[in-house]
């Protein structure tokens, strides 16, 4: 069902009221990928962490492509059958083709995460693949294939790797690389944790923290190991999901790393090409009481704009979700409880997150996936299980709502949910989702383009060219002015749809738009009576097309 | 409110001593007169809190007849007591199949599955518990508290709020119960409601290490720094295991760091950092 026009009209014709996301079944999709999650008799850790999914364009036509990441060959895990990661290229009519081996983007080692981006900014957009291994920089030749580059680049460290966060944190107008790194670990170091019924994956206290990376892009497709110099890796976490933003409006990213059972960080930008870790004082590294959470997907967004970044992280079951609104003192509050949060998050354990404008009326909803990692927790406490609902919240000035069913048919389901990403992947102006399923086939939900109102409300496309992440994009539609800052990273082991949707509201054109540039340029583009409903391309100092 | 301490008064106080009725064995034989006495024994020493022999009584108690209730309920009582909650929900859930309208016993039950974190395992034992005593103050409470666990929020402050009626005006049940309230309503921020139930409970028991810090870490909210290194000193100076040092360092090294009292706050950071972890999961 594909309601685009009245509300009203779609509950006379369809019965029933309309759904925000339709399920497109592998069928219809083509999408045949499913995750072989390495399980085993004896639960290695990694088993239960991935898969993340990147939703980009790989090819530059101009509509996004689906590449999914899969285990693989490891010093425990030694499959039947191959194993690999997949690209799907889009076939603009709702349908994808595997283009994996054509592209030469398979993977090796234990694959679990995905950021795409364009690092050597030649156009096309390349892949950087994190593996409990050795991660994989995948260069784009920009004739539908890759190349590994990735000791060439200098990214080949070895290590149980998680999110990465493509950024520019010196303001040399080159994308630097954060790689988030989880526990110590080999299958020596593995624990057993035994129940009557088997083994259990271990909880991740009882492991080493380890240090994550921050590469700097020093041209010529090479990196610099500069953690710890920079004071990233100085500091030994359990890093899960990381978002790169900026937290005080002084135009340098910042950055801030989830945990999982050890304190947040969050690194504040000296612009002097060092962080300092401030997630105590910032009050976003504990929970209220002092514990540490378990930290797995994070995001950054204004969620109640008021011009500054606000943070999420999606905790473990019975400790909430985190929604830290912005004290505009380098200084957060956790609002999960008055915002709806803290309820609707109570039993779940999340993962994949997206702070993103649903209805396009111009703030920011939030879609969070969800899954026990313990694959046998039903067997221990019937209160949980392992495959969790999806939440899909609307922003209702400052609250979330829960929508439920009312969200779709997928979001009555349960699922093994990990990696998330929000994307348009038929360039209908309306955000869809895919979530990768950790031992299952991915899940892709197609916005039915319905507007909570009513009539679907109008949008723009902002496809911000070169190097842009950072950049502050404000527009006003209907006399309300809006502001949006380009974050980078976040979700959980995910990348998303590079583009930035604007919602207008009823509004049918924006008033104004202005986009400002990161450093080092800080360009300021500026444009008038901007048409709605459609996409636009940007350069800096260039032409809206 | 999982704290020993909590579980212990709840397995020593709540319904600890059974009725004339409930003591009475399947059977009148001499068997059935000898487990009543192996029973006795090892109420007696459960009372004492000396376990090992208490336990050793109650086994005897059940080889001699292996259906007696009170027994059964009285050896989950010290396996909750040892850490054996597997051990406890299968005296327990024995015991509930003898005796379904025991409100005793259906509170207990769900009263160990709460303690297991099994939440919808616990909710019909708790609500049947309730259901047959409506005046069952610690059903009632940890109903609440179950509501709490699962999310359901309404349910949880109506829960709350009947709790708070059943109870007399400065039992240790109530302070237990507007602390763990106050708590709820400070998770979804309405700080103003918590901090009454907050104060309420520093009038019953000023001494409560919970209802200090509870207050403090209001306080902290509130931006009312000072006011949070007050309540959190006191509740520093006073005994309890509920709330941990480790807690409390946490909120005074925040507000003397808010209040820019650096030396202070590196000492309670140290000391929180130094404590042994805590994580809820």
């Amino acid at each position: 069902m594909v309601c685009t026009n009245l509300y009203a009209f779609c509950v006379l014709i369809h019965g029933s009221p309309p759904v925000w996301y339709e399920t497109i079944p592998p069928s219809k999709s083509g999408v045949t990928f499913i995750h072989d999650s390495a399980l085993s008799p004896r639960r290695y850790q990694p088993e239960s962490i991935g898969p993340g999914v990147a939703v980009f364009d790989y090819d530059n036509d101009g509509w996004m492509d689906l590449y999914f990441v899969n285990s693989g060959v490891c010093d425990f895990f030694e499959p039947k059958t191959p194993v690999r990661n997949a690209l799907y290229r889009n076939n603009r009519n709702g349908s994808f083709t595997d283009v994996t081996y054509k592209a030469g983007v398979a993977g090796r080692d234990f694959g679990l995460g995905v950021a795409a981006t364009d690092y050597n900014d030649d156009g096309w957009t390349d892949l950087f693949v994190t593996n409990y291994g050795e991660n994989i920089l995948y260069r784009n030749n920009g004739d539908g294939s890759f190349t590994d580059v990735t000791k060439q680049a200098g990214l080949d460290a070895r290590g149980l790797w998680t999110a990465a966060v493509w950024f520019d944190y010196d303001r040399d107008g080159m994308l630097d690389l954060f790689v988030g790194h989880f526990i110590r670990y080999d299958k020596t170091r593995e624990r057993k944790c035994e129940y009557p019924d088997g083994l259990h994956y271990c909880h991740p206290m009882g492991y080493e923290p380890w240090p994550s990376k921050l590469y700097r892009n020093i041209g010529n497709g090479r990196f610099a190991d500069v953690s710890e110099h920079s004071g990233i890796g100085v500091i030994k976490g359990k890093s899960f999901g990381a978002v790169a933003t900026d937290i005080n409006n002084d135009g340098w990213l910042d950055l801030f790393v989830a945990n999982d059972s050890e304190p947040n960080f969050l690194f504040l930008n000296r612009c002097d090409g060092t962080f300092k870790e401030i997630g105590f004082e910032a009050g976003v590294a504990y929970s209220s009481d002092g514990a540490a959470r378990s930290g797995m997907g994070v995001d950054a967004a204004d969620y109640d704009g008021d011009g500054w970044e606000d943070l999420f992280v999606a905790n473990f079951n019975r400790e909430h979700f985190s929604l830290y609104r912005n004290r505009r003192d380098n200084s957060f509050s956790d609002e999960a409880g008055q915002t709806g949060i803290a309820e609707a998050t109570q039993m779940y354990s999340g993962w994949g997150v997206k702070f993103f404008d649903l209805d396009a009326d111009g703030d920011q909803d939030l879609i969070v996936c969800n899954g026990h990692p313990d694959d046998l927790i039903e067997s221990i406490n019937s209160s949980l299980k392992h495959k969790e609902p999806i939440l899909l919240f609307e922003n209702r000035t400052g609250k979330f709502a829960n929508l439920g069913a009312r969200a779709g048919e997928a979001f009555t389901r349960d699922f093994p949910a990990r990696g998330l990403a929000v994307g348009d992947l038929n360039n209908d102006g309306f955000p869809d989702v895919v979530v990768a399923n950790n031992g299952a086939a991915p899940l892709l939900l197609k916005h039915t383009g319905v507007g909570r109102s009513g009539a679907a409300n109008h949008w723009v496309g902002l496809d911000l060219k070169g190097h842009s992440v950072g950049a502050r994009i404000t527009w006003s539609a209907g006399g309300i002015k809006r502001s949006r800052l380009k974050t980078a990273g976040g979700s959980y082991l995910s990348s998303h749809d590079p583009r930035e949707l604007l919602g207008l509201g009823a509004a049918t054109k924006l008033e104004w738009l202005e986009v400002r540039w990161p450093g080092p340029s800080k360009q300021v583009d500026r444009f008038e009576d901007v048409a709605a409903d459609r996409y636009y391309s940007l350069k800096q100092a260039g032409k809206l097309e | 409110m999982k704290n020993f301490l909590a579980i212990l008064m709840v397995l020593l106080f709540c319904g600890a001593g059974a009725t004339r009725a409930q003591i009475k064995p399947a059977s009148v034989d001499s068997r059935a007169q000898a487990a009543l006495s192996e029973y006795r024994k090892a109420s007696a020493l459960f009372q004492q809190q000396q376990y090992e022999p208490a336990l050793a009584a109650v086994e005897e108690a059940l080889r001699l007849d292996a259906k007696f209730v009170p027994a059964l309920v009285l050896k989950a009582r010290l396996a909750m007591v040892a850490n054996r909650f597997d051990v406890a929900r299968l005296c327990l859930r024995q015991a509930v199949e003898i005796a379904p309208d025991s409100a005793e016993y259906q509170f207990l039950l769900g009263f160990e599955l709460y303690l297991e974190n099994d939440f919808i395992a616990a909710l019909p034992s708790l609500e049947k518990a309730a259901r047959l005593k409506p005046d069952h103050a610690e059903a009632q409470f940890y109903l609440a508290l179950t509501f709490e666990g699962l999310g359901r929020t309404d349910d949880a402050i109506n829960g709350y709020e009947r709790g708070l009626k059943l109870q007399r005006e400065r039992s240790p049940q109530l302070t237990d119960m507007l602390v763990a309230y106050g708590r709820l309503l400070f998770t979804l921020g309405r700080y103003d409601d918590s901090e009454k139930l907050i104060d309420r409970a520093l009038i019953a028991e000023p001494g409560l290490r919970d209802a200090q810090y509870e207050k403090g870490r209001l306080r902290f909210e509130r931006r009312d720094y000072a006011a949070a290194i007050k309540y959190g000193k006191r509740a520093l100076e006073l005994p309890g295991v509920g709330t941990t040092e480790r807690q409390i360092h946490y909120l005074l090294a925040r507000a003397y760091g808010q209040t820019g009292q650096k030396e202070l706050a590196e000492v309670h950071l140290a000391k929180f950092r130094a404590a042994p972890l805590t994580l809820r999961r």
